[in-house]
């Protein structure tokens, strides 16, 4: 199986997107909102899990957008998709129609 | 010039993202430490209502309640694999809430003698059943199991009681009346992690564009 810079830039940006979903909309309305004790317990691995899988994303994004010699500016946007549901999933498909797959 | 400004707003933000990777360094070093939980006793009415959920900040706070015992429970599978005795409790002011008077004995004939006066440790229900259950056990010490038995609003939380007056003879489970600093070591850990990422991201991002300006060259 190819796992290239590209895919591997892509399988992380789908991650990192999934799980900035689950951290806004799951996670955060239940620690935010909802004041639940329990509920906060049994979600708290949502922010753990993202937390660690974003420097994955961030390393990828770098990785994959140096060896396209993009713009530091672009660069910087690309790494803050990650922290914002759907939009690593929308630069991810910008991505995949700038360069293929 | 521009190299001078490009060196003075890397280091700010390298600054910056050191200070808070610091931050939450700290924070996880305060989890290590149980702090001190106020132990004066106050009436659980005035810590939460019974529509309240339980919040971290009243975690362990000491309570007490003043009413009569309706039901008596078993509650198998506990802590260390013990069965527990648990009460469902009618406040005064006519509210639910369950009671781990203590370590199960068979004879609980005179457990329920009217009017009695409780004071215990608020905890948060348990979210999954640790036994199976048979007659008068409940698989996990969670008042919404409770629902169905009783038109009275019923407290989330239980309390795990340190006396009872009249005294029930029930020996009490031992609690540990220290708190947490509230949050999750890993959690902060990752943090740590990623401002660390990011203040190396801006170093390098500045020398890969500073490479850049030159190739333009």
């Amino acid at each position: 199986m190819k796992f290239d810079l590209l895919s591997r830039y892509r399988f992380m940006a789908i991650v990192a997107g999934v799980m900035s979903l689950l951290l806004w909309f799951v996670y955060m309305p239940v620690k935010y909102l909802l004041h639940n004790e329990s509920l906060h317990q049994a979600t708290i691995w949502i922010p753990m899990v993202h937390g660690y899988l974003y420097p994955i994303y961030v390393l990828f994004a770098i990785q994959f957008s140096v060896a396209k010699r993009w713009k530091t500016l672009n660069i910087l946007g690309l790494i803050l998709a990650g922290t914002l549901p759907i939009a690593s999933i929308w630069s991810e498909r910008y991505v995949v129609r700038k360069y293929g797959n | 010039m521009k190299k001078v400004w490009q060196w003075l707003a890397t280091a700010l933000l390298v600054a910056i993202f050191l200070s808070l990777a610091n931050w939450q360094w700290n924070r996880a070093e305060e989890l290590k430490n149980p702090i001190q939980v106020d132990q004066s006793i106050l009436p659980i009415d005035s810590v939460l209502s019974p529509t309240q959920s339980i919040t971290q900040e009243i975690v362990g706070r000491k309570v007490s309640l003043e009413g009569h015992f309706v039901s008596n429970w078993i509650a198998p599978h506990q802590d260390g694999n013990k069965t527990w005795n648990v009460g469902l409790f009618q406040t005064k002011d006519n509210a639910m809430i369950l009671v781990v008077r203590g370590f199960h004995k068979a004879s609980t004939s005179e457990s329920n003698r009217g009017e009695t006066k409780i004071v215990g440790y608020l905890i948060p229900p348990q979210t999954s059943d640790v036994a199976d259950t048979k007659g008068n056990q409940i698989g996990r010490i969670d008042s919404s199991l409770f629902v169905s038995k009783t038109e009275l609003p019923l407290y989330a939380p239980f309390v795990q009681a340190v006396s009872e007056e009249p005294a029930s003879g029930y020996q009490v489970v031992p609690f540990e009346p220290g708190k947490k600093v509230p949050g999750f070591y890993w959690q902060h850990i990752s943090y740590v992690i990623i401002w660390f990422l990011f203040a190396i991201t801006a170093i390098y991002l500045m020398l890969y564009q500073r490479r850049l300006d030159k190739v333009q060259l």
